[in-house]
């Protein structure tokens, strides 16, 4: 079987599955690969279209992304031709959008030069349950971590609105930082490693709020996402596959990734990361137990 | 960010080498850095984008002329 006859409703499923976990920090690649062999789902991940489908869903979590994002993004655009012709930061826009551009460069690198190994991946339930339970131990370390940054700031028994408000904000992240947080996001291009997590994950090693690193986390995600997309969609649609069907997997992705992308903002106003990691650790664990 | 013209001359030779391998990746077939033989846009296409990253820290890496 091909994925070009992946039937309807499994197309539709992995089209809302995979836009309501990419941006929850549990890995939505790591759902993709591991949730169709523990739901005996008819149809082969090894599959050639198979990777070109999932970048197509991450197109339509791009778009949310965009759309949630987009006077944000008018102004960064604009700030980034302003600083690269000047040769030099004069406002929070210019400095963000400078930190995304070098954030984004691992990934970037790692995904093209690494591309065939990681897709090997892909076809495989096994390493990605096992890189879910990694993604747990990055979630909970980097909560624990941070937690113990509030007691050195004597912020326990503060209400988590005064602890968050302790923590900067991404116009006060360095340089180095940024590309800190971008080698993580190189660390997601493994199925089980969430983008999101990890790159929040980084954030809040960095000493950003909750919050704010949620933001820099998303901003980031949106520039390596529709790359990817621009590269990997057009073999999708040389592939003779149903082209609407697919077209509507991406639009339930983008839709799913606008609800759950305003609520992960509400949530980390106050939320931590780690009812997240507990639930990666489960599934982790369970794909272990049952897949073979 | 060091001010130097040097490091300007650096960036620029840097951005001339990516581009011209994004060219190189772009029209040949190769399999260089790439699982196998054949024409990778993928990687010319990154390639590009740094090319374009290092002309961006040429600008930054002008210096500025002091006011008297």
């Amino acid at each position: 079987m091909v994925a070009g006859d992946l039937p309807f409703w499994t197309s539709m499923f992995l089209g809302l599955l995979q836009g309501s976990t990419e941006l929850f920090p549990v890995s939505s690649l790591g759902h993709a690969v591991l949730l169709p062999s523990l739901l005996h789902l008819d149809f082969r991940q090894s599959d050639e279209s198979f990777v070109p489908y999932l970048v197509l869903l991450h197109l339509g979590t791009a778009a949310a992304l965009v759309v949630i994002y987009r006077r944000e993004w008018v102004a960064l655009i604009a700030a980034f031709a302003r600083a690269a012709v000047r040769g030099e930061l004069r406002d929070a826009d210019e400095r963000l959008v400078m930190m995304l551009a070098i954030g984004t460069v691992p990934a970037g690198v790692a995904g093209v030069v690494f591309e065939t190994r990681l897709k090997s991946l892909f076809a495989t339930p096994r390493p990605a349950a096992i890189f879910l339970v990694c993604n747990a131990g990055i979630l909970l370390g980097a909560e624990m971590l941070r937690r113990r940054s509030e007691r050195r700031a004597a912020l326990e028994g503060r209400s988590r609105e005064e602890q968050e408000l302790a923590f900067a904000s991404v116009d006060r992240l360095s340089f180095r930082s940024a590309i800190l947080v971008g080698a993580c996001q190189a660390l997601a291009l493994l199925p089980g490693i969430s983008r999101s997590g990890v790159t929040m994950a980084g954030g809040l090693l960095a000493g950003l709020r909750h919050e704010e690193a949620v933001r820099f986390s998303f901003l980031l995600a949106t520039p390596i996402i529709a790359a990817a997309g621009a590269l990997e969609v057009p073999q999708l649609f040389n592939s003779g596959v149903p082209v609407g069907q697919y077209a509507l997997g991406a639009v339930l992705a983008g839709l799913a990734a606008y609800a759950s992308a305003r609520f992960l903002i509400r949530y980390f106003r106050v939320g931590r990361l780690d009812p997240y990691a507990y639930y990666c650790a489960t599934l982790g664990l369970i794909g272990l137990i049952v897949v073979r | 960010m060091q001010k130097s013209w040097l490091f300007v001359g650096i960036f620029i030779v840097l951005a001339i080498a990516f581009g011209a391998l994004g060219v190189f990746y772009w029209t040949s077939d190769t399999d260089l850095f790439a699982s196998a033989m054949g024409r990778h846009h993928k990687h010319a296409a990154a390639c590009f984008g740094l090319a374009v990253l290092l002309l961006v820290g040429a600008s930054f890496s002008r210096p500025r002329a002091s006011v008297a």
